[in-house]
């Protein structure tokens, strides 16, 4: 009789993304095309240097693109979620929605 | 989450760029200016200038006072809507600036002849009510509730300025006073709810 292993239903959740300021970040980006540091500190209320090193993080993992353009010679720093992003943020919410199905009562 | 719930999230930070008052008070400013320094003048042909001026206006309170304060963010729906959002915004200003061009010019001709603005019979419920549903349309399509009484009230000033209580020019000037009182209050709320980033934040 082979032995059933129980697999925990968060354990495969990606840890980039799992972290709640990274979370916030990733739900934020999530719902605009792209948008600037001001409108994320907004969105999560995180200071400037916390923000600075999660959005480090995302973007070392692939999930974030920073895009520098110039507004009538004024420098604007322009982030959104790559095609990877996107999916990861997908992938995420259905492994989320699973393990919270998956909870007993 | 649903994807629902996701456009729930996109509607509710989309809505937070509309509680800025600038629709308001940039409607009341160009009403204002339409009904006291150019309605009834010698140049009143130039009122259709008006809209453009306000567009122009907008872009710059967005830059100055919107975006410092929640920042620029560019909206999935917005995009996928651009190009209709466009096309309906660049009809709207260019029946505005008809509307109000033919406005200004019948009310210079009349300031001319010294007689009453129009002779056509209605003439002021027709004009006044083709400016109603202008301001109508951007109420619905910019989701501003806070347009809605405004459009009420010019209604009524409008059949007022029909059946002779006043002119169409004071009309348009006591809608764009009260426009401009609703925009000027959501703008204070907007300012006081929305301190200023720091200087580099606001920047980056």
């Amino acid at each position: 009789m082979s032995e059933q292993r129980v697999r925990v239903p968060v354990a495969d959740l990606d840890p980039v993304i799992h972290a709640p300021a990274r979370l916030a970040i990733v739900t934020a980006l999530f719902v605009v095309e792209r948008a600037d540091f001001v409108f994320l500190q907004r969105q999560t209320e995180l200071t400037r240097g916390n923000l600075s090193s999660h959005l480090s993080k995302l973007e070392d993992a692939g999930y974030l693109a920073v895009e520098k353009t110039f507004v009538r010679r004024v420098p604007r720093t322009l982030l959104r979620l790559t095609s990877a992003g996107r999916e990861a943020f997908r992938k995420y919410r259905d492994q989320m929605q699973q393990a919270l199905k998956d909870l007993p009562d | 989450m649903k994807d629902t719930d996701l456009d729930r999230l996109e509607g509710k930070v989309y809505r937070e760029y509309n509680r800025d008052g600038a629709l308001e008070f940039l409607i009341g400013i160009g009403f204002v200016l339409a009904g006291a320094f150019v309605l009834g003048s010698r140049h009143g042909s130039f009122v259709g200038l008006v809209p453009i001026f306000i567009v122009l206006l907008s872009r710059a309170w967005k830059k100055r006072i919107t975006y410092p304060r929640l920042g620029y963010a560019e909206f999935t729906a917005a995009r996928q809507a651009g190009k209709k959002r466009l096309l309906v915004l660049v009809l709207l200003t260019i029946a505005a600036v008809i509307i109000l061009g033919v406005i200004g010019h019948l009310a210079a001709k009349a300031t001319f002849a010294d007689k009453d603005l129009m002779d056509l019979p209605h003439a002021n419920l027709v004009l006044g009510g083709l400016l109603v549903l202008f301001v109508l349309a951007i109420a619905v399509f910019r989701k501003a509730s806070a347009l809605y009484p405004v459009v009420v009230v010019f209604l009524v000033l409008v059949v007022l300025s029909d059946q002779g209580y006043l002119r169409l020019n004071e009309a348009i000037l006591w809608t764009g006073l009260l426009s401009l009182l609703i925009g000027t209050v959501k703008l204070i709320r907007f300012v006081h709810a929305h301190p200023r980033m720091d200087g580099d934040a606001a920047r980056e």
